[in-house]
């Protein structure tokens, strides 16, 4: 059963994307949204074959531009949550 | 006739997640217009509210950077940044929208000894 991981904490004011981070499985996939989308300003963070995206909607209020990461638009959210078996959101 | 106080107020989260940000500039608009000396100090994810170039209108949201800008009119001619906050997230001042004054944690523990009052959003 596929996951798709929400993180919409930032990941300076909590351990949540640590926690996220040690259950994620083969096939799984994280999207940042909100205030998780500051994981662009510590990347080295997350594990390098990590498979995620982060919602752009997010980032440009938030001032910051998409650097090597995947973005995401609130319809590929819609689509990302269809493709996978479960979400769960971690804030 | 008012009588003057000196009210920190420490800004510790990321703007747009929820709206303390938003509310934190509104108090510390209020308590000038009301001829309080009000000092703004930015720590943790709160420097995050200062970065340039915020545009939440495709999530729905006001602009809380754009009040920055006003501080100067209403008597807060100065604003504080934790360096360490900034160090830990990457951020340079050029990154910021506004000009600040960047202090160290031991600045910002004698500015908060030395206020009448302190609340942290």
């Amino acid at each position: 059963m596929s996951t798709l991981h929400i993180v919409s904490c930032s990941p300076f004011s909590s351990d949540s994307l640590l926690r996220c981070l040690s259950l994620l499985s083969q096939g799984d996939t994280v999207l940042f949204i909100e205030n998780g989308v500051y994981i662009l300003t510590c990347p080295e963070q997350l594990p390098p074959e990590i498979n995620c995206y982060v919602l752009k909607e997010d980032l440009a209020a938030r001032g910051l531009s998409a650097t090597d990461m995947q973005t995401a638009g609130y319809a590929d959210f819609v689509r990302l949550v269809c493709e996978h078996d479960n979400s769960v959101s971690w804030a | 006739m008012s009588t003057n106080k000196t009210i920190s107020l420490l800004l510790r989260q990321a703007p747009y997640g929820n709206s303390r940000a938003k509310a934190a500039l509104d108090m510390a608009l209020s308590a000038a217009v009301f001829e309080q000396s009000v000092q703004l100090i930015f720590i943790d994810d709160g420097v995050f509210q200062l970065l340039d170039k915020q545009n939440p209108q495709q999530i729905g949201s006001k602009n809380t950077s754009a009040a920055l800008a006003a501080l100067p009119l209403y008597g807060i001619e100065c604003v504080y940044v934790a360096a360490e906050s900034l160090a830990q997230r990457g951020l340079q001042l050029k990154d910021l929208g506004i000009p600040v004054n960047v202090v160290g944690l031991e600045e910002i523990k004698i500015m908060l000894h030395q206020s009448d009052t302190v609340m942290t959003l």
